[in-house]
């Protein structure tokens, strides 16, 4: 008997098959070119250098764009897109192994391995199928009030659709015209099909011209596929591994410094135009495939402002597709991104964590930003007065810098200055050095450390502002002057580790001053106090009544996956594990202060930190514990609006514990 | 529009300010300095009237060399040139009038612009001084100004004892303003490396033929008494009383 | 007035008012009753809405008339606008803002107060002719006497033609309270005030007081006051002389926008609150008593 197998190009004449060949030709010049196009424009852009580790980023990739790392939480989404991917690459594979078959006279393709190809092809084609049928539902039924849907993305679904359907059609019209051959029972799909042509009448001629049509159909749809490719969306199966492949390995909390020389240089500070964009950025606003992801995350998004990540990343896009040459330059903010927009931000960083190809739409915000700041095109007026404040005072309220040690009198705490050493410096940051509400949590975590005997001491008014709220709001060099300022002093001391109350405080210290030559270990309070617990050094009384919740504070969360530690000092706390709000740990919703929206007057729709709070209200905790003060001023502010202060206390982790100790 | 504005060198508000020993001066070491706040709205105006009619702004200072820094950051914000009388110690209001009559005289500008007061001598005489010495007209404590088509005339609205007022000066005159002009516009590091190429003349007091001689001259500085910090007081009636007689204010 | 007879008394000098302005005759026989040498009344048309340069000219003829060697004037936004050309005409040294002066021997020297009350600075002038303006809140109110003052009036040269400004319009501020920003006093409310009602409470105390209403980020967000009452980091900065901060916490972002006021009464029920430790007097109080109380006390004083 004949070993299994199928005969290739079997309805297709040769003068077709020639025709195909140049359709096939056409299909794929025209791909190269705008696949060409693609990579001209790329490097149109800035010249951007990209740190080698080149392990590191073969293991993104795998992690990222083949395990789907980011849709774990979405299971409908994750296996949809598995379906698709992985179907897709079956069928190609299966393609290819055709082609070869057909060209190099393999002879391999027959036999067990014949059936055993087929097979798979016919489960992954359906798996195909069925994947899009899951995007369908998911984007037009499921979401079709959240999705914003342009042409192209049912576009792109319908050809798929169309050319793996087609695909089957022709596979059953092969089964049946070539005679049921028993093997192809294991391409079960086209088979049933074949079943139905049979049933349906189709025989003999009819059924190879009904093919021959089909084949043509199917043909014009692949090789469109191809052709098309590089100008939609589907430009994403190379764009996006790609972007994933060259994403930053810099900690999370860091942004990018800039050097005075290469303003001197470039002219420009940060992204002023579309000119300004490096190559990699240009990928990046490839790689998006329209999922919305970071749109739904979004703080200022759901407050009501005219931000939304993925808005931000399609427009430049846009017009980046519209002006390829450097000469034609569209202004990025102001022009192409309104201010507004750029504004609204609050560095919260939920839509970097969540975009599935890892996009850092942070990175393009804050250029922005810069650009916007370097121009003196900052009109908000507290924003400037606290920038001013920070140029002259080194705090954002503008009070006198020999006042900044003051919150620690007749606290017995030591100030560095005098002892010149200790085991930990305590970074007290400007909140806890000024605000009279802030100051608490500062004096319940020395008595803590007092308590546990922890050897410290502090800056006092040698402590300046680590300069965060300048480098969120996009002046940057006021941050490196007071980067630098603060690295001076801080060699000038001996210490094993810096801890510190304020997560931003943490970050900046954490991940950004080694950006300029400071490079100490820093922690946060709540993973010392969560050591601390653990070695027992703190006797705390019994059980806290009061139900808590916990509120994840982004810079503290998101930024630098601390997420556990003040979970575990609460519990020990509470004898029990803290009530969780809706959006916890990675998902954690802003508490709307960061990007220097505490410094500003931007009015949204709704505010962040009620939004925040309603969350809080609903886990019915009595006690909201944060780690960082602004997070707490955000969410006492909004208990105070709501006129809920008899109900609901908001209090630091350091202000908990102290309460408690024995 | 050739627009000559003031931009004074003041400590930072916000800072400590201590008396020397000697009470002859402030301590000036570790003090921040910056343009005085009312000199920054009146540069902002005179670049918000170029921005609109072209021409020039040019920025004066009558001061100690180290003023250049804040002549920089009001090129930073947009100025074309600064001028520095360059005279050490602290020149009486009517000698910077006497300055600015000079530097007037030279240059020709179509306005005078400057602060109405400013935070270190409060002082406020400076400007309507040198509208006498030019015999110019004056504008004080301007919240508006409106020019006209040509450039003529400029009607201003100043803000007086219980309410406000317009008059209409003749060009050129001199305009001291008002917070309530305008908000400066922000003069981020990178204007400020930007605005180091623009030039800043100095001049000697006597290279404009204007003599060094005081007409109120500083005998000594005494720190004011500090107010007590947090008393708690038991009853209104204690209230009252210390406000009207320990701090004086009502 | 007081200032001027003072020092003439001290000085051995004789003195003289100015009157100024149009239809004065009452204004100058009000004067008359003051003791001086002589009043001076300068009745003109131009002196109805006068521009600097009249107003300069006026004091400067009649300078010269009485052949002063002293000017003195309360700082008003008047004196303050024309009276330095006064000096810059007759070559005159001017000292504004005096809140004290010492005699040594033959010369007089002035007390000023400079970056924002922080330094006091003794001065003197060293011209022949001296301007003097004096802060009318740091002395006491001059006394009629029984003899009355002759009243000179005094002739005026003003050549229209010579003068750039002419006058337009003026207009009274809308709300009779003074600009939040440039007030001498504020009353600021918070959450404490529970709304409205509170907040009336404090209008009456403002008012009394000739000072301005303010509020809280809190009474903004909850509606009680529009926003530009607001006062804080991200709303006006002020620094009046007196600030009164009633029902209000205290939180950093307020405190920013009042820090540098002179003096801070703080009146709030709750004693734990942060306001109190900025306050230079505070006052652990229920709003709704202590206030009217205290507007009750102040009326009582002003009366005596």
């Amino acid at each position: 008997m004949a070993p299994p197998t199928r005969e290739i190009f079997g309805n297709i004449l040769p003068n077709l098959r020639l025709a195909f060949y140049v359709l096939s030709a056409l299909a794929t010049l025209i791909f190269s070119y705008g696949v060409f196009k693609r990579i001209a424009l790329y490097r149109a852009g800035r010249s951007e250098r990209i740190v080698g580790a080149f392990g590191q980023r073969v293991m993104l990739v795998l992690e990222h764009g083949l395990g789907l790392k980011r849709l774990r939480r979405d299971p409908f989404a994750f296996l949809m897109h598995q379906f698709i991917f992985w179907g897709f690459v079956v069928l190609f594979i299966g393609t290819v192994i055709v082609a070869l078959e057909h060209h190099g006279r393999l002879g391999i393709y027959r036999g067990p391995f014949y059936v055993a190809v087929s097979f798979l092809l016919d489960l992954f084609g359906l798996l195909f199928m069925i994947g899009l049928g899951m995007a369908a539902y998911r984007r037009w039924w499921v979401g079709r009030e959240r999705f914003r849907t342009a042409p192209e993305d049912l576009g792109t679904l319908l050809l798929l659709f169309a050319i793996a359907a087609s695909g089957f059609v022709l596979e059953g019209f092969r089964i049946a015209g070539s005679g049921f051959p028993i093997w192809e029972r294991w391409s079960f799909v086209g088979y049933a099909l074949a079943e139905v042509f049979s049933a349906l009448g189709l025989e003999g001629p009819s059924l190879w011209r009904a093919h021959l049509y089909v084949w043509w159909a199917h043909a014009f749809l692949a090789l469109g596929f191809i052709a098309l490719l590089p100008f939609t969306k589907l430009l994403h199966m190379f764009t996006s591994p790609a972007n994933i492949a060259v994403a930053s390995l810099a900690p999370k909390g860091a942004l990018t410094p800039v050097s005075l020389q290469e303003v001197e240089e470039r002219g420009t500070v940060g992204l002023e135009s579309l000119h300004d964009l490096s190559w990699r950025h240009r990928l990046a606003l490839d790689a998006c495939t329209r999922c919305e992801r970071c749109q739904e995350v979004c703080p200022a998004y759901h407050s009501g402002t005219p931000l939304t990540p993925m808005g931000l990343v399609q427009q430049m896009r846009r017009r980046l597709g519209d002006h390829p040459s450097p000469d034609r330059l569209g202004r990025l903010p102001g022009e192409v991104i309104s201010s507004d927009e750029l504004w609204a931000c609050t560095t919260c960083r939920a839509c970097v964590e969540h975009c599935p190809v890892l996009i850092d739409h942070l990175e393009l915000i804050v250029g922005m930003r810069r650009s916007l700041v370097a121009e003196g095109n900052l009109y908000d007026a507290s924003a400037r007065t606290t920038l001013t404040n920070i140029a002259g005072s080194s705090n954002p309220w503008g009070f006198p810098q020999e006042d900044r040690g003051k919150w620690a009198e007749g606290l017995s705490v030591k100030t560095m200055k005098e002892v010149g050493g200790a085991d930990v410096l305590f970074w007290t940051g400007c909140f806890a050095s000024y605000d009279p509400r802030a100051q608490r949590i500062g004096r319940a975590f020395v008595k803590v450390l007092q308590r546990a005997g922890v050897d410290f001491a502090i800056l006092g008014n040698e402590e300046r502002c680590t300069g965060d709220p300048a480098r969120r709001i996009g002046e940057e060099f006021l941050f490196q002057e007071l980067a630098g300022a603060n690295i001076e002093t801080l060699n000038r001391y001996r210490f094993d580790q810096i801890i510190t109350s304020c997560a931003h405080c943490f970050n900046t210290l954490k991940n950004e001053y080694p950006q300029f030559g400071g490079r100490y270990t820093v922690r946060h309070h709540s993973e010392f106090l969560a050591d601390l617990v653990r070695e027992d050094k703190l006797p705390l009384k019994a059980n806290l009544e009061e139900a808590l919740t916990y509120h994840d504070s982004c810079y503290l969360g998101r930024y630098n996956e601390v997420y556990d530690p003040p979970r575990e000092v609460l519990a020990c706390l509470a004898g029990r594990r803290p009530l969780e709000m809706a959006s916890l740990r990675e998902r954690g919703l802003c508490c709307g202060g960061g990007g220097g929206h505490m410094w500003m007057e931007y009015k949204a729709e709704k505010r962040i930190n009620h939004m925040r709070l309603d969350e809080a209200l609903a886990t019915k905790a009595q006690v909201v514990a944060t780690a960082c003060p602004y997070c707490l001023h955000m969410l006492e502010d909004a208990v105070k609006a709501k006129d809920l202060d008899g109900s609901l206390e908001v209090k630091d982790i350091a202000e908990l514990i102290v309460d408690r100790l024995e | 529009m050739k627009v000559l504005v003031a931009c004074k060198r003041v400590p930072d508000p916000s800072a400590k300010i201590k008396v020397k020993q000697d009470g002859s001066s402030i301590e000036a070491e570790g003090l921040k300095f910056v343009i005085s706040a009312l000199d920054e709205v009146a540069i902002e105006e005179g670049l918000r009237m170029k921005e609109r009619r072209g021409g020039e702004v040019i920025l004066f200072s009558v001061g100690n060399v180290q003023a250049e820094e804040q002549l920089r950051m009001g090129l930073a914000m947009g100025a074309d040139r600064g001028i520095l009388v360059v005279y050490e110690g602290f020149p009486d209001s009517d000698l910077v009038a006497r300055a600015i009559a000079a530097i007037f005289r030279e240059e020709q500008p179509d306005l005078v612009l400057m602060g109405k007061v400013s935070p270190d001598t409060e002082a406020g005489q400076v400007g309507q001084l040198a509208a006498e010495y030019l015999g110019l007209p004056q504008a004080t404590f301007a919240s508006k100004i409106e020019l006209d088509a040509d450039g003529s005339k400029a009607v201003v609205t100043r803000e007086v004892e219980g309410g406000h007022e317009r008059v209409e000066v003749q060009l050129p005159a001199v305009i001291t303003c008002d917070f309530r002009l305008n908000t400066p516009r922000y003069a981020s590091v990178p204007m400020i490396m930007k605005a180091r190429a623009k030039p800043i003349t100095k001049a000697p007091l006597d290279g404009l033929g204007v003599e060094a001689i005081a007409k109120v001259k500083l005998r000594n500085l005494l720190p004011s008494p500090q107010r007590k910090a947090g008393v708690r007081v038991e009853s209104v009636k204690d209230l009252l009383r210390c406000l009207k007689e320990e701090a004086k204010v009502i | 007035m007081s200032v001027g007879k003072e020092l003439a008394g001290h000085l051995h000098f004789p003195w003289h008012i100015l009157v100024m302005g149009k239809g004065i005759s009452a204004v100058a026989e009000e004067a008359a009753r003051y003791g001086a040498s002589s009043v001076l009344s300068a009745d003109h048309e131009l002196l109805e809405h006068p521009v600097a340069q009249v107003s300069a000219s006026v004091v400067a003829q009649a300078t010269t008339a009485v052949e002063a060697t002293f000017i003195v004037a309360p700082v008003t936004p008047w004196t303050k606008d024309f009276l330095p050309r006064v000096a810059a005409r007759l070559g005159a040294g001017m000292v504004s803002d005096v809140v004290g002066y010492e005699i040594e021997g033959n010369t007089v020297v002035f007390q000023r107060t400079m970056y924002a009350g922080a330094v006091n600075a003794a001065v003197m002038i060293t011209t022949a002719v001296k301007i003097i303006c004096a802060r009318p809140t740091a002395f006491p109110k001059a006394k009629p006497e029984e003899r009355p003052s002759a009243i000179v009036p005094l002739s005026i040269e003003i050549d229209p033609a010579s003068i750039g400004t002419t006058f337009l319009s003026y207009e009274d501020r809308p709300s009779e309270r003074p600009d939040l920003t440039e007030a001498a006093i504020v009353v600021a409310g918070g959450r404490g005030t529970k709304g409205r009602e509170g907040f009336q409470l404090l209008e009456e105390l403002a008012d009394l007081l000739g000072g301005a209403v303010g509020a809280s980020r809190a009474a903004v967000d909850l509606g009680w006051v529009p926003a530009d009452l607001q006062i804080g980091q991200t709303g006006k900065i002020v620094a009046p002389s007196l600030y009164f901060a009633v029902g209000i916490s205290g939180a950093i972002q307020h405190v920013a926008g009042m820090k540098d006021s002179k003096v801070i009464v703080a009146i709030n029920k709750d004693p734990e609150a942060p306001i109190f430790q900025v306050a230079t007097y505070g006052l652990v109080a229920d709003l709704f008593a202590a206030i009217p109380t205290f507007v009750e006390a102040v009326k009582q004083t002003k009366e005596a």
